[in-house]
């Protein structure tokens, strides 16, 4: 009787044990999606803002929207999007010298940029340097 | 006096060749209640050892298991992964080693002791002696990178057949013929009379199964290259992993499906041969 009723509680926490653990394997990437800053990106574009200017070095110039550079003077930071195999995406935390700017955009150069990185101009949440974040929208 | 002195000692020696045999389990407990930071800093590798083995959280948390049950979805699927390479082989190795067993324990055909004799060598054959061969036949049969490759395999198991058998022997030849008589068939008879009187054989086999299976790790890195087929026993041995507090979390979790198993069995293990059922 005793073996049975032992039996009969370890088959039930059995059936929940599975059940939980496969609810939350459904639902854990919507959960842990719903915690992390969503972020809206932008891919860089070579380019300045005025020709007439000139440039003598042979950096490439890239033009960032604005909301994308935090910084003053001619310095700043930009967060880029770093994506992982499965899909996953971190940011990270890459300097940038700020060259030009108005309105729109900033024309920045910088060794940790590249034509296919992807930098964010909209959080909902603070980042910093390795932060995991979910990207909610993706311009081109 | 001079009794009482030896059964203290004895008992001292027992308690402390248990606590020898329960640190690690106790231990990933301990610190599967830490913050990651605290264990990260503790089983801080360098100069060829590890920083320090404390056991005391300092601040007690549930941070592990938040991160590993609602914030990285890769461990829980490396848990089902281990469900799938682990159930189906059971099911099967207990199906087929009790169909075996009954036709090396009960039926009469020829080469029936030499082909058992064969099973017995394959018994003793180590595990590592067999993976080359296995690994050549599952390419041929294209099924590699495949959770076939670890299930077809183990369910072809020579010692559950041995273990069966030897249940199976048990049954007198007599129930059987009797059986014969009434016009019963062979899987009637396998069914209706074989199957209830080794319950007890059946169930262990099945936990020695499930144990041997959940806790697979050379099989799966061998026969699969996408690590995200992996289950979650070649996780927990992943020694260089950032995550130290993240494994500790998973191994609680990996504990609880065996752990549940052996209490649903336990007292079945102790009896695996006929007339078991002592309730």
């Amino acid at each position: 009787m005793k073996k049975d009723k032992l039996k009969s509680v370890v088959l039930k926490f059995s059936i929940v044990f599975f059940i939980v653990i496969a609810l939350l394997t459904y639902f854990s990437k919507t959960i842990n999606n719903m915690l992390l800053p969503k972020v809206k990106v932008v891919s860089v574009q070579t380019g300045v803002i005025d020709d007439t200017a000139g440039s003598n070095d042979m950096k490439t110039h890239y033009l960032l929207p604005v909301s994308s550079v935090d910084g003053a003077g001619n310095t700043g930071i930009v967060f880029v999007i770093n994506k992982t195999e499965n899909g996953d995406a971190t940011v990270e935390e890459v300097s940038v010298d700020i060259c030009n700017s108005d309105e729109l955009y900033c024309e920045v150069t910088s060794d940790s940029l590249f034509g296919d990185s992807q930098v964010v101009y909209k959080t909902t949440k603070s980042i910093e340097n390795g932060s995991s974040v979910y990207i909610e929208e993706e311009t081109v | 006096m001079k009794d009482t002195v030896m059964k203290i000692l004895k008992y001292i020696l027992l308690i402390a060749v248990t606590v020898l045999f329960l640190f690690p389990v106790i231990y990933m407990l301990a610190c599967s209640f830490m913050t990651g930071s605290q264990v990260s800093e503790m089983l801080n590798f360098s100069d060829g050892k590890y920083k320090e083995l404390n056991m005391i959280p300092n601040m007690a948390t549930l941070e592990q298991f938040y991160q590993t049950l609602f914030r990285k979805p890769e461990y829980l699927l490396k848990f089902w992964n281990s469900v799938v390479c682990t159930f189906p082989t059971v099911i099967g190795q207990v199906a087929v080693s009790s169909l075996a067993a009954f036709a090396f324990a009960k039926l009469k055909f020829p080469f029936r002791d030499k082909l058992f004799f064969i099973y017995i060598i394959l018994l003793i054959l180590p595990l590592q002696v067999t993976l080359v061969p296995d690994y050549m036949i599952l390419e041929n049969m294209n099924l590699l990178n495949n959770f076939l490759a670890v299930i077809l395999p183990g369910t072809f198991s020579a010692f559950g057949i041995c273990l069966l058998r030897q249940s199976i022997k048990y049954i007198p030849d007599s129930a059987i013929e009797a059986a014969r008589v009434d016009g019963a068939s062979y899987l009637k008879i396998f069914t209706n009379i074989i199957l209830p009187q080794i319950k007890g054989g059946l169930i262990t086999l099945a936990l020695l199964c499930f144990i041997d299976n959940w806790n697979v790790v050379e099989q799966p890195l061998i026969y699969f290259d996408n690590e995200g087929m992996y289950p979650l026993s070649v996780t927990l041995t992943d020694v260089g992993s950032s995550d130290y507090g993240i494994i500790f979390a998973c191994g609680v979790i990996f504990m609880i499906p065996a752990l549940l198993i052996y209490l649903y069995g336990h007292r079945d293990i102790d009896s695996p041969f006929v007339g078991t059922d002592k309730g």
